[in-house]
This record gives C-alpha cells, sequence and structure tokens, in this order.
C-alpha cells in the first residue's frame, strides 16, 4: 500500500527503527534525530501513526501503565522496516547528487 | 503540591483533552482517548491544567484529518441512507453516524429544504431549519437507529474478516418522565412566546382557547392512556434520561422562539402557538409517569395509541474483536480489506 514520505512520516519511522517507541518517546527521538527542528504535536504525530498502520508499516507491540497513563508502544513491521531503509538510500542518493554538484560550483571569489 | 492536589489538576486536564478530541470520531477516541492524554500530558509537563491553543488546534486538525479518512464515499453513505448492509470495513464509521442525535435527518429535510427553496417561502425555509434542528435535539430518534443498526450491521458472517464484531447490547430508551418533563416546558414556552407575540400584534385570542381547550382535552387522554401502561419486562433495554439538563432547553428553544417570532409576523406566531398546543400532552405523560422510572417514553406512547407494549430486541453494535490485537486505523485493522469485489 502506497504511503506519501513526508519528512515527518520519514522522522517517525526512523525513530521506531531501532526499538519500539510509546508516543511521547517518539516525539522525543523525532526531535532529536531532527536535531531539535521538528517538534510533533499530538494531532499530527497520531495523524502519521494512523497512516503508517493503515499502510501496514508500523504495528502495536504492547502496553503498559505508567503513573496512572497508558502507554502505547509501536514498532516497524517488515514492510516498514523495508520502506524507511528504501528511503534512506534514496535521501543518500540525493545528498551525493547534491553533493557532486555543489563541488562542481566554481568557488567563490575565483578567478 | 498534595496528591489530592495533583489528582484534581490530572482530572482538569483530562477534560480539557476530551474537549479538544471530540473533533475525532467516537471509536477513534474509545481506542486512543487514554493513550493521546498520556502523550499530551507528558508533553505539556506536570503542572498543566489544560491543553494549549497550539497542541488544541492540532488535535482539531488531526480528527478533521482522521474523519475525513474513515469517510467511506458517497456510495457507501448512500447504501447506508437507503437502508442496505454496510461494508464490514466501514462499520465504526457507520455506528458513529448512526449514533448521532440527528441520524435520518439530513435526507428527508434537505429534500424538504430544496423544495421550499424551489417554492421561495423563506419564512418556511426557516421554520424548516427550527424544526429540523427541534427534532435532530429533542425527539427520540432511537428507533431510526435502531432500525438502522439492524440492517447496517446484518453481514455479521464476514465480522472476523474485519477484526470487527458485532455485539448485542441493551437498547438505550428515552425514560418517558424525563422527556416528557423536558418536552411539557419547551413547547409550552414556545407556545407562551407564540401567544403572548400575537397579542401584542393585535390577532384574536378566540382561536387559543379553542386551541388550547382541545390540547387540554388530548392532554386527559393521554393521561389516561398512559396511566393504564402495564409495562412487560425488558431484559435488553436500559432507561436513560434525557442528555441536556431542561433549563438549557428551555433557553435555547425560548429564544429561538423569540428570535423566531420578531420578523414574520402573525403566521409565525400561529406557528409557535400550534407547537404549545403540545404541552398539555406532555405535561400528562409526566404527571402519569414521574413515579415510574422503568417507563420509556416509547412505552407511553404506545399506550396511549393503544397498541400492545413490545418487548425490545437488543442493539447491534460492532467492536474491536478482543481476539485481534492491534489498533484499528481508519476503523480497521490492516488484515486486508475484507469487503474486496471477489467476497
Amino acid at each position: 500500500m502506497g504511503l506519501k514520505m513526508t519528512e515527518q512520516t520519514y522522522l517517525v519511522l526512523l525513530s521506531l527503527a531501532d526499538r519500539p517507541r510509546h508516543g511521547y518517546g517518539v516525539v522525543q527521538a523525532v526531535r532529536e534525530l531532527s536535531d531539535d527542528r521538528v517538534r510533533l504535536g499530538a494531532g499530527t504525530l497520531y495523524g502519521v501513526l494512523d497512516r503508517l498502520v493503515g499502510a501496514g508499516y508500523a504495528e502495536v507491540s504492547g502496553e503498559e501503565v505508567v503513573d496512572g497513563r497508558l502507554r502505547r508502544y509501536y514498532r516497524l513491521t517488515p514492510e516498514g522496516t523495508s520502506a524507511v531503509t528504501q528511503e534512506t538510500a534514496r535521501l543518500r542518493a540525493l545528498a551525493a547528487r547534491a553533493q557532486r554538484v555543489l563541488g562542481a560550483r566554481p568557488a567563490l571569489g575565483g578567478a | 503540591m498534595s496528591g489530592v492536589g495533583g489528582a484534581v489538576q490530572g482530572d482538569a486536564f483530562a477534560r480539557s483533552v476530551a474537549r479538544w478530541l471530540r473533533a475525532y470520531p467516537r471509536w477513534w477516541r474509545a481506542q486512543r482517548a487514554d493513550e493521546v492524554t498520556g502523550v499530551l500530558a507528558e508533553i505539556a509537563g506536570p503542572d498543566a491544567t489544560r491543553v494549549g491553543l497550539r497542541d488544541g488546534l492540532g488535535l482539531v486538525r488531526g480528527g478533521i484529518a482522521a474523519r475525513w479518512r474513515a469517510w467511506p464515499g458517497v456510495a457507501v453513505w448512500l447504501r447506508m441512507q437507503a437502508d442496505r448492509p454496510v461494508p464490514p470495513r466501514h462499520w465504526l464509521w457507520a455506528d458513529d453516524v448512526i449514533s448521532r442525535p440527528w441520524v435520518r435527518v439530513p435526507p428527508v429535510y434537505l429534500f424538504l429544504l430544496f423544495l421550499y427553496g424551489l417554492s421561495g417561502e423563506w419564512d418556511l425555509l426557516w421554520l424548516m431549519v427550527v424544526v429540523s434542528v427541534l427534532v435532530a435535539t429533542m425527539f427520540d430518534l432511537s428507533h431510526h437507529r435502531a432500525s438502522a443498526r439492524r440492517t447496517a450491521f446484518a453481514t455479521g458472517s464476514v465480522a472476523h474478516q474485519s477484526c470487527l464484531v458485532v455485539r448485542s447490547e441493551p437498547r438505550h430508551r428515552v425514560r418517558a418522565s424525563s422527556f416528557a418533563g423536558q418536552a411539557s416546558i419547551v413547547t409550552g414556552v414556545v407556545g407562551l412566546v407564540g401567544v403572548v407575540d400575537l397579542v401584542r400584534s393585535g390577532g384574536s385570542l378566540a382561536p387559543v382557547v379553542v386551541g388550547a381547550s382541545v390540547a387540554v382535552g388530548v392532554g386527559v387522554y393521554c393521561a389516561w392512556g398512559s396511566q393504564r401502561l402495564r409495562p412487560v419486562p425488558q431484559p435488553n433495554r436500559d432507561v436513560v434520561a434525557t442528555r441536556r439538563p431542561w433549563w438549557v432547553n428551555v433557553v435555547v428553544w425560548g429564544s429561538v422562539a423569540v428570535v423566531f417570532a420578531q420578523p414574520f409576523g402573525t403566521d409565525t406566531s400561529w406557528l409557535l402557538g400550534i407547537v404549545g398546543l403540545a404541552a398539555p400532552t406532555f405535561a400528562a405523560i409526566w404527571l402519569t409517569t414521574r413515579r415510574r422510572p422503568e417507563v420509556a417514553l416509547v412505552d407511553a406512547r404506545r399506550a396511549i395509541l393503544l397498541d400492545p407494549p413490545r418487548v425490545d430486541a437488543p442493539e447491534l453494535v460492532p467492536r474491536p474483536d478482543p481476539a485481534a490485537s492491534g489498533v484499528l486505523a481508519h476503523g480497521v485493522v490492516p488484515t486486508g480489506d475484507p469487503w474486496s469485489p471477489a467476497t
């Protein structure tokens, strides 16, 4: 099933790549991965999680109650792992091409 | 901070979250409300007593998007309006729609509004809007809901494929005394506004006296009818009070009547007066059932119309299958589309 890979979607997928996380854990991981640039609100987070679960890229792996609050953990499915791997490869290739373009640019102030 | 203070603070925050989460569909809230409340509490910090505006607006946006993703399309919507079974993958959406108080109002009233729009009678158009809201908020449409449930969720044999099961739950019926008490006050207030407006505009009071006499006569008959009511055991029923306190309906509908009476002259005053004619009937039902909390409005209606009492069938309600793990996305656990053309 296709899924539009926005930056937020990619970051949420990436945050679940190493281990299952609960909602707030995803928010924190995305913040770290994006170098404090992307701060997910709850509305955005659950919109992304809904789409990932609907596409079969993520699933619930368990629940626990901490300080009276329900924490539901999510993990990637094999399809989700494959999608985030492919997207990372695409971004790596894009970065490499960008590096070549920038490297070929004449140095500023040069003759 | 004391533990009690912390609990009160937590309750206030949970109530604030619950208000914002109303943007989401009911099935989504049932499944995710506790989880989202926890995440929002951790984002907001321990001292927060309410959701911030930015987070709240984010929830509204997310709720609208969730409703949009769950929308099954016009074809399924039309199937449900036409009393046809709904594909299981859209059961939770259908349950959400059927549970709304204004179920069945849209097709009928949109058609009537269309007719009145064609006729150009704008005061009647306005009246239709008011009556639509009145019907949606006050009158008992549970029989429409039960009928819609019976047909929409009739395909129980394929329920397990969508990780939903159709359960039989007690049917909610509105308590006769609760509804009739409110309705008598509201219709009385609306009728009074009509009569006062009629007197102010110099209309004749003779028809009012005749109408009131007939209404009282009907009320006496209804009192006799509901007095002779002998309820039968109802194992599949929960008798519940109306959702709003009586004074809210009085303020809302009294205000609507006052605003409505102003621009359209005596025609409107008559219409409001006619609404008031129902007050003695509701008052009679309230008087005869106020000490009988087990009596539902439908029982009183059937007794007044000399129909024999009927035992309610249980309500059909789709719920996530407890045997299936995972979160429903768009109302369905992602195990494939059970409503593919092959089925």
